[in-house]
């Protein structure tokens, strides 16, 4: 029998002229954190929306824990935990009655996990909705997620808006989760955060799964630019000897150019060649998994 | 009940709370108003002189104004009041499903462990309950001022008829709204939708009928089911307003059974 958690097969769905998934297929294992990767507009949220059967696929199927979202119903949200991509809040309750509510609809909800959650995340519950920032509102919706300890989290974005302290509170609530023995669907374009507690990861775009695989393998193809100063001329012989680097760039002292997966070797040179400054900006889904995009727009 | 629904009800009536102080302040303030003017016009010609102008005064619901029923249907029951109910009914119900939905506020409560058609419906029955809290204020404010402004000869059972009446169109109308929001419109066309019903049923009822051709043109229409011709005049009819009320669940459950084969709008 499969411990997938979550399996999508060829999955269609189109708003009007729009095919915003065309044959996706996703596969999730139980008891790991699955990074679902892509650039905005390809499909992410609409995967999600269909795992909590908030949409209809066109054709296709899914389970989600072993059942039909459809006929799964009540019973089978009430295994998961859900944080949507937009954050949107009855703005007439205040944080602990939002929070209350949800509790008691899901039930089974220990009246503490919700203080705890709070506590950890830097969350006023006694604050009105309305009167809450972007990120603030979206640490209610992980609270509400979280409480309940459901055995799925199907978090999209979860650290989208919320400052760095925070985000790496929620990075280890995710991982404390996985530990108790949860699974988490991570959907996110920010590729540092999946790369710091995915086991696997999906990569998608335009509705299409474009890589699969473990976090360590993908990381080895991603491409991320470098700017590199020197305290002499840039060594443009030895850069361009690194054959991990192309598009490299070179005037004077400085050299900037794309390092596509494992950085030792660039390192290895920089360092032999009186490196002063690097900066390696934290790359965009989009240029990291290029090749797996071109790849795809190829087909 | 499950502690679920009786949560998504709460809250239904929590989020309607303010807006059922306000309507039954507004409705109260509408019959107080409207009664307190009984005593300067009592006997006044004038209130005659409108009835001799037959047909076009009962297409706003004046007969026999002169008399203090007559007033009554003329000043609230023919067509200010039920309007108001349903304008309160079709904005209530509307806000709290269709609204709430277009602003991404159901989003999260879907993906709970709860039915969509449950939610809805929980929904539907808060702003019911403020269709009730309101028509008990306004019934409560029409017998003080059948007492205190003199309409003489008018019962409790003749106002309570005619509200009870005009709930009923309220609650139809907000049916309406309703299911247009379950079938997937969003709250401004879910409003227009029963807002066109609304005066749709109103020009079916008394305007259409002026030409003698289309007098039975008025059975179809759910205000004469709800008040007649002269609801405070001539009564009402029970049978009518339970027709009403069945024709107001059957459209509310054709909407709780369209929510669950669509998707939920994102905001």
């Amino acid at each position: 029998m499969s411990d997938d958690i979550i399996v999508c097969e060829q999955l269609r769905k189109r708003f009007g002229p729009v095919a915003a998934l065309d044959g996706l297929d996703v596969r999730a294992q139980a008891g790991c954190v699955v990074g679902f990767l892509g650039p905005n507009g390809s499909g992410k949220s609409t995967t999600i929306r269909i795992l909590l059967d908030l949409a209809r696929a066109d054709s296709g199927s899914v389970r989600v824990l072993g059942e039909d979202p459809r006929s799964g119903g009540p019973e089978l949200r009430r295994r998961i935990g859900y944080l949507p991509g937009e954050m949107r809040l009855d703005d007439r309750l205040r944080v602990d009655e939002t929070l209350r509510a949800w509790a008691r609809i899901r039930g089974n909800v220990d009246p503490g996990d919700a203080t705890r959650l709070c506590d950890r995340l830097g969350l006023d519950p006694s604050r009105h909705t309305r009167t809450l920032s972007t990120g603030n509102r979206r640490k209610v919706g992980l609270v509400g997620a979280f409480m309940g300890r459901p055995e799925l989290l199907v978090l999209d974005e979860p650290t989208a808006g919320v400052d760095p302290l925070v985000q790496v509170e929620i990075l280890d609530l995710i991982t404390e989760s996985r530990a108790d023995g949860a699974s988490v669907f991570l959907s996110s374009h920010v590729l540092s955060d999946v790369q710091r507690v995915a086991d696997e990861v999906v990569v998608i775009r335009a509705g299409r799964t474009v890589a699969t695989g473990d976090v360590d393998s993908l990381r080895r193809t991603a491409r991320q630019e470098f700017r590199a100063w020197f305290d002499r001329p840039a060594p443009e012989d030895a850069l361009r000897s690194v054959v991990t680097v192309s598009g490299l760039v070179v005037r004077d002292n400085e050299a900037h150019g794309v390092i596509e997966g494992d950085p030792a070797a660039l390192l290895a040179v920089l360092a032999a060649h009186g490196i002063t400054h690097l900066v390696m900006p934290e790359p965009d889904l989009e240029q990291a998994f290029l090749a797996f995009y071109e790849a795809a727009s190829n087909e | 009940m499950s502690e679920a629904t009786r949560e998504l009800f709460l809250g239904a009536v929590r989020t309607l709370r303010r807006s059922t102080l306000w309507w039954s302040v507004a409705l109260s303030g509408y019959v107080v108003l409207n009664l307190a003017f009984w005593p300067s016009f009592e006997n006044s010609d004038m209130l005659k002189s409108f009835d001799d102008m037959g047909a076009i005064m009962e297409a706003f619901g004046a007969k026999d104004l002169a008399s203090p029923a007559g007033y009554l249907d003329g000043q609230v029951f023919a067509l200010m009041l039920p309007i108001l109910m349903s304008a309160m009914m079709i904005a209530a119900t509307t806000a709290i499903t269709s609204g709430d939905e277009d602003a991404g506020r159901l989003e999260l409560l879907h993906a709970l462990p709860v039915s969509r058609s449950a939610l809805w419906l929980t929904r539907f029955a808060g702003a019911l309950v403020m269709l009730a809290v309101t028509t008990a204020m306004t019934l409560l404010m029409l017998v003080i001022s059948i007492r205190v402004f003199s309409l003489d000869g008018v019962g409790v059972v003749d106002v309570a008829g005619p509200l009870l009446g005009s709930a009923a169109l309220a609650m139809f109308h907000g049916a309406v709204g309703f299911a247009a929001g379950a079938a997937g419109l969003a709250r401004p066309r879910s409003i227009t939708t029963a807002v066109a019903v609304l005066v749709a049923g109103y020009l079916v009822a008394l305007v259409l009928p002026i030409a003698k051709t289309f007098e039975s043109a008025r059975n179809w229409s759910p205000w004469h089911w709800a008040l007649g011709q002269a609801p405070a005049v001539d009564g009402v009819s029970l049978v009518g307003i339970g027709g009403l009320v069945a024709a107001a669940t059957a459209i509310v459950w054709v909407g709780s059974l369209a929510i669950e084969h669509r998707d939920i709008r994102t905001a």
